[in-house]
């Protein structure tokens, strides 16, 4: 029991969000253990990006628990703070769980190298020749060795979001969330940030993903998470939620995902 | 009919131009009052903390909406009164000018802020980064050099401002004129003098600012 209870990387128990009055999160509760690949699926509005930013405390929860590798950060009684994690310790947290956004977020002024050291160099104060060396061991990784001193402005979508996964990886992260890295890029990109994911699915790296790409979920996921009006409605492995789903919802998404025609074009990832 | 007299302008060039050095310091060192005071009250603003905004929202406001002419003699006659410094001409001016600078450059450069913040916060914040860190090695870099463009023509503005000194008997290139016109009687002369001298200046500075600015610039 006890073995079981440290492999568990990311627990959330209860965890509700409004903005206003509209609730985005009504009480959901969620366990990632190590090594495990979660994929989120769910229409848009259904809180799936507002559950990974609050996960990351990029945002505040009204209600619930959140911890990771058992330390919590965050603990709200309806509204009331009851603990949180703050200062310099909220930023350490934060960088414990790695970051990958819809829309890279890379930083214009600085190249594809320069926004991989500059963590490593600020945050984990590594000298400037270590951080080069490393985040240079890293873009090879993705494929992007020739693009090191290439700025963001200068790189197709598909090499801006490489970049953006090896700059969280960069940071040794428990675990990585990614929020549809993958819709704001050109179809011809798609593959090439989904093969990356694969191989750090493979590598072993806990992995939380938003996506829509169903191929994705179909051949990488350890467990599929339907999502809708701010519940987890159903989850499973990704045979039984993607092939034969019991809630109506559940199936009525995805009839419409898999026949959108827009979407016939998924690439089937690891097969 | 009134003739143009070349020989009276060259006369009174030397003159005239003895105002330059003048008119750039009053410029160069009112913008760096006005950087000094205009990036942390722009920067504060950005972070939008209500007791705080409300004090230096007054202050952006007041200089914003009073003429710089009546704020070059207020900071030359009546400041003294209230708190016992006297300032000279030229350093009332340069005052009056800087903070009217930075209440404009504050919210070019609250602005900026605001327009780069979003995104590339989340990003730093999620490596790692505190929010001090974030503005220092995120947000600030691509907002300064975005802002390069709005800071010059803000420096343009200065230097033709600053021909308000005048008025509270500076010796700049301006008041040099008023000078040599009573002494000549050739208004025509002097002040198309004085005019060409304040548009070189104003042109190189744009002109030399531009090429700093596209060698600064963010690649796209």
């Amino acid at each position: 029991m006890k073995s079981e209870e440290s492999r568990v990387v990311l627990a959330l128990r209860d965890v509700r969000k409004s903005f206003g009055a509209h609730r985005i999160l009504d009480g959901v509760d969620l366990r990632v253990s190590r090594g495990e690949v979660v994929v989120v699926i769910g229409p848009s509005g259904s809180g799936k990006t507002t559950l990974l930013r609050c996960i990351n405390l990029l945002a505040p929860i009204d209600h619930g628990n959140i911890s990771v590798g058992g330390v919590t950060l965050t603990h709200v009684e309806d509204g009331l703070p009851i603990s949180r994690v703050r200062g310099r310790e909220l930023s350490r947290q934060r960088a414990e769980i790695g970051f990958v956004f819809q829309h890279f977020n890379l930083f214009p002024h600085l190249t594809a190298l320069g926004n991989i050291a500059l963590a490593l160099r600020k945050v984990k104060g590594m000298s400037a020749r270590e951080a080069e060396a490393y985040g240079r061991e890293l873009l090879s990784w993705v494929g992007l060795s020739d693009k090191a001193s290439a700025f963001p402005g200068h790189l197709s979508g598909g090499q801006q979001q490489r970049v953006a996964i090896v700059r969280s990886l960069a940071m040794k992260p428990r675990m990585m969330l990614f929020d549809e890295v993958t819709s704001a890029l050109d179809p011809e990109t798609i593959g090439e940030v989904l093969e990356v994911m694969q191989r750090l699915a493979d590598d072993g790296m806990t992995m939380l993903v938003v996506t829509h790409e169903i191929g994705f979920a179909r051949n990488v996921a350890g467990r599929v998470i339907f999502m809708d009006g701010g519940k987890i409605v159903e989850e499973g492995p990704p045979a039984a939620i993607l092939g034969s789903p019991r809630q109506a919802r559940t199936q009525a998404f995805l009839r419409c995902v898999l026949h959108e025609p827009s979407r016939r074009t998924h690439r089937e990832v690891g097969s | 009919m009134y003739n143009f007299s070349v020989s009276v302008m060259l006369n009174a060039a030397p003159f005239i131009l003895a105002g330059v050095p003048v008119t750039l310091w009053i410029s160069v060192a009112a913008l760096a009052i006005g950087l000094m005071i205009g990036l942390p009250v722009g920067t504060l603003r950005a972070l939008n903390l209500r007791a705080l905004d409300l004090v230096l929202g007054l202050y952006v406001e007041f200089f914003r909406n009073t003429p710089v002419l009546v704020q070059i003699v207020w900071f030359y006659y009546v400041l003294p009164i209230i708190v016992r410094v006297n300032l000279s001409a030229v350093d009332a001016g340069i005052l009056a000018l800087g903070l009217n600078t930075s209440a404009y450059l504050a919210e070019i450069f609250r602005g900026g802020i605001l327009g780069t913040a979003a995104g590339q916060s989340e990003a730093a914040l999620s490596l790692g980064f505190t929010g001090v860190g974030t503005m220092r090695y995120v947000v600030l870099p691509q907002v300064t050099r975005k802002m390069l463009a709005p800071f010059v023509n803000q420096f343009v503005v200065l230097v033709k401002d600053s021909a308000l000194v005048a008025y509270i008997g500076v010796l700049d290139i301006m008041h040099r004129g008023d000078v040599v016109t009573v002494q000549s009687s050739r208004p025509l002369e002097v002040y198309t003098m004085v005019a060409a001298a304040y548009f070189v200046l104003c042109f190189a500075a744009s002109k030399l600012m531009r090429v700093i600015e596209v060698g600064f610039a963010i690649p796209q």
